[in-house]
């Protein structure tokens, strides 16, 4: 511009067509300065935005939306029979058909009938029901897929009638897991039967063998339980014995077993407002599958007396069954602390009928005193972990033995309960109340602490979405084996595991989904290559967890299903996404318009003067 | 930019019946953020303070609410009375008295700090008392307080915040399910556009004025030299003066206590994107704490844990060692349990080692050890 002006200046007596060409050369230079910068300048502002498969997570958002993640079940009748003479093959496995008709008829009605709350970790319609009969030497089969590990023909030669006339259940449930695996065990090599025989249940039907149901004489069948359901992935029936080889009625309670256990561990008492999505959701786990059981031992009035324990002990013989068996669905930690001058907030009133201290009932949701338990100060827990609390109170002496209230009035005679999502609390009374005022320690042995430790366990079992103990389903009809070894049996095991996994795949198509709407609607935001990485690796373990399932492969695909949430959620929460950019185009012309504007115009001018000038002259010249 | 909003506010819409308040209410948190900072703005401290107290005393603990002032109002050179805040000239209650936990002070009250706070998008070493870990069963209350104008909040006097981001954020919130209803609490000029562009369900908004007009402080304290409280906080706080965790008032009587020609401004609240209605909501759905319980009815009965381990390998037929070690890792390969053999080995011999080394003995290991290393470097030098 200066050279320009210098050039008019010098060229002021006469406009030469030199220095008018020195003069148009000037100005062009610097307009297509500034056109050939404008494209520069573009990109050398362009905000980086990794390329994101939007399309393939709309697509993903759309397929899970409409259907959610089914794993296949495979339901094993097998019916214990002698061969009579008069049977004919054919008619047997016809039979047997009918059988396996009339239970997939019959299950498929239960479920619908419940709508659709045994979609949801349930199986839902994608289970495929396999008849036997195994009479010893013969075994007559239908139904099953080839290649499937089923129980092998034989079970009748070996099984311990007399345990299972005598009622003796936990027996004969080991038996039979004995004869599974032992036959599995050389289906495929080692490692991975045990994850194979996830999704398959094998129910069997027992004859009462000669024994007249209505003698009163002793070995007579009243009250005892008609369905037994063992802790692994059997069950077995004691029917009693009639003309017809399988009646209708028998197939109805092989169906009703295998809803109501298999597919649904049992319905759940309270909570039946929340739907089962939110049950899936309610899985006390963090979005990557961890979380950390944080016990504390509250000591309420130290100056009374000071309780201590030895956490190591009861983690090993207590927690770490549990937590073994519970690593198909999640990954928990534990951890320990003992706290002093911890009171609660509530004050307990004197119950003269029972003649003990209770918390109403009404004052129990304020029992957690949030302001003197420091609870949540676990130094292990990251960001975005997972912390259920288990606190063990011990009141003051002025309270002792404390005890809560049921809504119905009656007293506890667990002295705990739970919060949803937070944890558990249970109250323990020091044996004679009496104060200790020496201020020593008293250690908490492994079997004094063993009546609490019942309680948290079905606390935990409570806080994952089952009943507190399996017991509460027998009736007169019905009998469950506790999980004694492992709290969990394993078919409730596999009913979490499809839970969760459902819904971990549910979860990590609407975070992507949200996480797509949002850059798509933020042009400015810059997207590191980290996201696209994240997005792609949760698309393609969903895919391998879709995959998996319909394989039949439980673990692969819950761990794929994991995965897939885990690495959407990072990818959703990656700290460099701030949205704070609210920059319409008004903000835009605010901020360039300055700087561009009067540099702009006057080029823009003084070019095209020039250039009228020069067109000008070229004329007069060419005219002249 | 306008069209794109508009077809995402459509795409929103059609996904809001996906989202049904179906969850239960489990917890309550609370954000109390005062954006003023420098000694002329202690109202708005004492503000803040003021709504922890009464969170505080119905029943939310420090561990779900969390504060961001700028606290340098009690140390302030100007503070006649020092380490004590005031919300009234009668001076009866000390706002800073004990138990007051701030997670962001200072400098780090940001609209980025505050932004990432409600998202949750945290850097990873961000520790868990400064984040807002709510889930879908929460009711969170987020109050604000300090200068603001049409559509905006100031922020520290350096930065302000959009009514736009702000109902992005909420947004967002949303759809990672990180609220099941919100409470959004203003109290600065013009509050009521502040939450004009919400679209989110599940949000209530109250404001203490609406646009052109401005809201204002309650009294002078003539001791401290400032007004200290607002008028809208100022019948909040009276409101609640009378209840406790206990109470069923309702919000719609809390928003309908407010006196225009006391308030000398109009206080006005936004429920149509509230599902409830408001006389059935009780304050302490937001103000106040409640835990769902669950009695526990039966405890398990008979667990025998791990005593059983080796029952059930000797049905497997496999030696109790090595079951330990297939039980221990889960797996039963052959390849691997010999591998593991080796670990265990040299793994329990450092365990061995540290089992019997307790204090005493440890003490005399360590001495012996150093008096040995001595005489040892000692006789190399001699030799």
């Amino acid at each position: 511009m200066y050279m320009a002006h210098s050039v008019l200046v010098q060229a002021n007596g006469g406009t030469s067509a030199q220095t008018r060409e020195e003069r148009l050369y000037v100005v062009s230079s610097v307009l297509i300065f500034f056109l050939l910068g404008f494209p520069v300048w573009l990109k050398s502002t362009e905000i980086y935005r990794a390329p994101l498969p939007f399309a393939a997570v709309e697509e993903y958002s759309k397929h899970v939306g409409s259907s959610s993640l089914t794993f296949p079940c495979y339901f094993h009748f097998i019916f214990l029979e002698k061969w009579a003479e008069d049977w004919n093959e054919t008619l047997v496995i016809e039979d047997l058909e009918n059988v396996v008709i009339k239970a997939s008829q019959a299950i498929h009605n239960i479920v619908k009938k419940s709508n659709s709350s045994y979609n949801y970790g349930g199986c839902g319609t994608s289970f495929v029901v396999m008849a036997s009969l195994d009479a010893g030497e013969k075994c007559v089969r239908t139904g099953v897929p080839t290649g499937l590990p089923i129980w092998p023909c034989g079970l009748m030669r070996s099984m311990p009638f007399t345990l299972v006339h005598q009622n003796d259940n936990d027996a004969v449930d080991e038996f039979l897991n004995r004869f599974s695996s032992e036959s599995l065990i050389d289906w495929e090599y080692g490692a991975s039967w045990r994850g194979r025989t996830s999704g398959m249940y094998t129910i069997l039907s027992i004859k009462e063998n000669g024994h007249n149901e209505s003698a009163s004489g002793n070995g007579g069948y009243h009250g005892t339980p008609k369905a037994v359901i063992g802790k692994y992935r059997h069950a077995w029936l004691i029917t009693s014995s009639r003309n017809s080889l399988i009646a209708n009625e028998e197939i109805e309670q092989l169906s009703n077993v295998v809803v109501k256990f298999f597919m649904n561990a049992g319905g759940s008492s309270h909570s039946s407002k929340i739907s089962m999505e939110e049950k899936g959701e309610f899985l006390p786990l963090a979005a990557d599958g961890k979380a950390i059981l944080s016990f504390s031992l509250l000591n309420a009035e130290p100056a009374d007396w000071i309780f201590d324990w030895n956490f190591n002990e009861l983690q090993v013989r207590f927690l770490d069954p549990i937590l073994q068996a519970l690593q198909p669905i999640g990954y928990l930690e534990v951890e320990s602390q003992v706290l002093y001058h911890t009171p609660s907030t509530i004050q307990s009133v004197w119950e003269p009928a029972a003649g003990k201290r209770v918390v109403l009932f009404e004052h129990i949701p304020f029992f957690v005193n949030a302001n003197e338990w420091h609870l949540d100060t676990s130094t292990a827990a990251a960001g975005r972990s997972k912390v259920l609390q288990f606190a063990i109170y011990i009141p003051p002496a002025v309270e002792c033995p404390l005890h809560l209230k049921q809504q119905d009035g009656n007293l506890s005679k667990t002295n705990g309960f739970t919060s949803p999502g937070w944890g558990g609390v249970v109250i323990f009374n020091p044996g004679n109340c009496r104060r200790n005022f020496s201020g020593s320690v008293q250690h908490l042995s492994l079997k004094n602490m063993e009546p609490i430790m019942n309680v948290i366990i079905a606390q935990i079992r409570v806080l994952f979405g089952l009943t507190a103990s399996i017991s509460e389903f027998n009736d007169e009809n019905m009998h469950c084996i506790p999980a004694v070894n492992t709290a969990f049996s394993e078919w409730e095991i596999d009913v979490l595991l499809r839970r969760r996994a459902a819904a971990d795949v549910a979860s990590s198509a609407s975070t992507l989904r949200s996480l797509s709407h949002l850059v798509q609607s933020l042009p400015n935001m810059v997207i590191k290559d980290e996201i696209g990485v994240q997005v792609r690796n949760s698309l393609s373990a969903a895919a391998a967890a879709e995959y998996n399932a319909s394989k039949g492969v439980y673990h692969a695909a819950a761990e794929a299903a994991r995965k897939a949430r885990s690495w959407a959620e990072e990818a959703f929460f990656q700290p460099s996404i701030m949205s704070l950019l609210y920059l319409p185009l008004e903000h835009h012309f605010a901020i360039y318009t300055p700087f561009f504007v009067p540099v702009l115009l006057h080029t823009f001018l003084a070019a095209f003067k020039e250039i009228k000038r020069y067109v000008r002259a070229c004329k007069s010249t060419s005219s002249s | 930019m306008v069209p794109l909003r508009l077809v995402l506010f459509l795409f929103l819409v059609k996904s809001v019946q996906t989202v049904c308040c179906s969850s239960l209410h489990t917890n309550n948190w609370a954000v109390l953020v005062c954006t003023s900072r420098f000694w002329f703005n202690y109202r708005h401290m004492a503000n803040t303070l003021s709504l922890y107290r009464t969170v505080k005393r119905l029943g939310i603990p420090d561990n779900r609410i969390i504060l961001m002032l700028a606290d340098d109002m009690a140390c302030n050179s100007r503070n006649s009375y020092p380490a004590q805040v005031f919300n009234n000239e009668n001076h009866q209650i000390n706002l800073y008295g004990d138990n007051v936990e701030v997670d962001y002070r200072g400098y780090e009250v940001t609209v980025e700090n505050f932004l990432r706070v409600l998202t949750g998008r945290h850097d990873s070493a961000v520790p868990r008392s400064k984040r807002l870990l709510s889930d879908e069963g929460s009711h969170i209350l987020l109050y604000m307080t300090g200068h603001g104008g049409d559509q905006f909040l100031k922020f520290q006097d350096s930065e302000e915040i959009q009514s736009h981001d702000l109902a992005d954020a909420i947004e967002q919130m949303r759809e990672k399910k990180r609220f099941k209803e919100l409470l959004i609490m203003v109290d600065t000029c013009q509050a009521a556009t502040l939450y004009a562009q919400l679209y989110s369900p599940g949000v209530l908004a109250i404001g203490s004025s609406r646009k052109g007009q401005n809201s204002y402080s309650h009294h002078l304290d003539s001791e401290v030299g400032v007004s200290v409280v607002d008028r809208f906080t100022y019948y909040t706080l009276a409101f609640f003066e009378n209840l406790d965790i206990y109470s069923n008032a309702s919000l719609i009587s809390l928003f309908q206590s407010y006196n225009p020609a006391l308030l000398m401004s109009h206080a006005d609240y936004r429920q149509d994107l509230f599902p409830r209605a408001l006389n059935e909501v009780p304050v302490t759905n937001f103000f106040g704490s409640v835990m769902e319980i669950v009695h526990t009815d039966s405890a398990f009965e008979g667990f025998k844990g791990s005593k059983h381990r080796e029952m059930a390998c000797s049905a497997y037929s496999i030696s109790s060692k090595e079951c330990n070690n297939a039980v221990d890792t889960g797996m039963a390969s052959n390849s691997e349990k010999s591998s593991q053999g080796l670990e265990n080995v040299s793994v329990g011999i450092f365990e061995w080692l540290l089992h019997n080394l307790d204090d005493e003995s440890a003490d005399r290991v360590v001495s012996i050890g150093l008096v040995g290393l001595v005489a040892m470097v000692i006789l190399s030098s001699c030799l």
